[in-house]
């Protein structure tokens, strides 16, 4: 769908504009955040504050850009913000936290199946994939986004999919 | 498991569990920033050392461009969709669907996707003689290398001629020249007319025809701000209800084809075809399920590759076991045959190494 139609809406905080982008991008959105915060609770505020920044700042948006990745560098801005905020109160480091992606054995029913394969990728790797297969961004786009050598996303996927495969056979 | 199924997973658990946060947004409370009005001011504009400061700035921007940058190269800009290979054109989007369409339904004879004929096999002494899944897989390789390799050479090494056309029922006609792994030129020409049915929405129909035999085609076609999206189905010109219908879409970096092969009123094979363009290489992604199987192939053609060779992963799942493997291809003359052929060597799961060929026998 082409977002920028929504863009003068979104100046007069038209609220059929907001929905339509909302849903459009809300996946892609919170997988974002997800990604760096590593905590559901966390990445729901995180969501929350990205799309009030959307609006305050839409008149920034520069039409040349995809709307989708204009948003989803707010998203990681205010997730990498509220880390730092968070590690400052508590002292713990949250991006090495195990809060959403511990270790977890495939049998641990509760779980849904895509956190256990979560669980076995690096932190690049988690985010990578989730921007991939979630948000549908191309390798491109992503090493962008993350501030990477696209060779580096490309391997980094391949990689983690093939230790998600791996944990998938051991699986069976 | 396949990759495929694992990122299935992710997305569907990751978006059953995205949170609504819709109703905690309240937009009468958000206060959009608007932004600052600078008046003019010829005091500031004219402030002498900010004046000369910026003059200076300019001037040495202006001389390092001139000295760094060859010819009329501009500086790269920050567009996040370089698309180097990509067809925009209507009339090459409909050529190239065309042809890729006109092309497997040329080569589906009765059996459309299982179509053997003339394989021949040609084992190294040293190889193991077993069949592996990937011998059950080449000839469909095969077929879709044909409309591969115009699109991983390049745009390039593709002239697109469009003209009136001779033909009294068509009003254009277009030239479709490309190169092939071994480096000879194939021309393929069309007939077609156009009709404009909506603002950026288009009706074609025309023909193509491929060794003697001539092929027609319907296409709708229609744009938007990311890119394209056509749907053109070639028909069989004397067998009822068979063709090959073709779904191409573009949009950022990545074009896919989705094809349908229909015989005799009957679906007979489904693929996807998947083209992504990275900066130093670019990747073809085909993908279908055969006879239980599901089969990907990964062709990848790096920039300084060099002309007649390619690189091909694959998968092959089935319910009992798997296969993965890498093949080089290469094109080569047989001095038997006096023919060219597809030279396959693979290397199997990192442990057997065998050769395949398949006779190069359209266009030839």
């Amino acid at each position: 769908m082409n977002l920028k139609r929504y863009i003068d809406a979104l100046k007069i905080k038209d609220q059929q504009a907001f929905e339509a982008v909302y849903h459009e991008t809300k996946h892609a959105v919170y997988a974002m955040a997800l990604g760096i915060v590593k905590d559901r609770s966390l990445a729901e505020d995180v969501m929350q504050e990205s799309y009030m920044k959307m609006v305050e700042n839409i008149y920034s948006y520069n039409k040349r850009y995809k709307f989708i990745n204009w948003l989803l560098t707010i998203t990681k801005n205010t997730a990498l913000d509220t880390l730092r905020k968070r590690n400052k109160e508590t002292s713990v480091d949250v991006a090495k936290s195990d809060d959403l992606f511990p270790a977890v054995n495939a049998s641990e029913d509760k779980r849904l199946e895509a956190e256990h394969y979560l669980s076995l990728l690096s932190d690049d790797e988690q985010k990578i994939v989730l921007l991939k297969t979630v948000a549908n961004m191309t390798h491109k786009e992503i090493a962008e986004l993350l501030d990477r050598p696209v060779g580096s996303v490309t391997w980094k996927y391949s990689e983690a999919l093939k230790k998600m495969q791996r944990a998938g056979r051991d699986a069976l | 498991m396949k990759k495929r199924k694992i990122e299935k997973i992710i997305r569907e658990d990751i978006r059953k569990t995205t949170p609504d946060v819709l109703s905690k947004i309240d937009l009468d409370q958000i206060e959009v920033k608007k932004p600052a009005k600078k008046g003019f001011s010829f005091q500031r504009l004219f402030n002498k050392k900010t004046f000369a400061a910026a003059l200076s700035l300019s001037a040495l921007a202006v001389l390092l461009l001139v000295v760094l940058l060859p010819g009329d190269t501009l500086p790269p800009g920050p567009d996040p969709t370089p698309r180097e290979y990509v067809f925009e054109e209507k009339d090459e989007i409909t050529t190239l669907s065309a042809f890729s369409a006109v092309t497997l339904l040329h080569q589906s004879g009765d059996t459309l996707a299982h179509a053997s004929q003339g394989v021949h096999l040609s084992l190294l002494a040293s190889s193991p003689s077993q069949e592996y899944l990937i011998d059950t897989q080449l000839d469909t390789l095969t077929r879709y290398l044909y409309i591969v390799e115009p699109i991983v050479l390049g745009k390039d090494n593709i002239e697109f001629a469009l003209s009136e056309s001779p033909r009294e029922d068509y009003e254009y006609q277009m030239l479709f020249t490309s190169l092939d792994l071994r480096g000879q030129e194939i021309v393929h020409t069309l007939h077609f007319n156009e009709t404009e049915i909506d603002e950026d929405e288009y009706y074609l129909e025309g023909i193509m025809t491929v060794e003697g035999v001539e092929y027609h085609f319907e296409a709708e076609l229609e744009f938007d701000e990311d890119g394209y999206e056509i749907e053109l189905t070639a028909t069989h010109p004397t067998k009822e209800d068979t063709y090959v219908t073709v779904k191409q879409e573009i949009e950022r970096d990545e074009q896919t084809f989705e094809y349908e092969h229909v015989l005799y009123g009957e679906t007979v094979f489904e693929s996807e075809l998947t083209i992504e363009f990275e900066d130093d290489e670019i990747v073809i992604e085909l993908e279908y399920e055969d006879d239980g199987k599901e089969v990907e192939f990964y062709i990848v053609k790096e920039n300084n590759d060099t002309f007649r060779k390619l690189r091909i992963e694959y998968e092959i799942d089935t319910d009992d076991e798997d296969e993965e493997g890498v093949i080089t291809l290469t094109i080569v003359f047989d001095a038997e045959t006096q023919r060219h052929q597809y030279r396959y060597a693979i290397v199997i799961e990192e442990e057997f190494s065998i050769i395949r060929t398949r006779p190069y026998r359209l266009f030839e």
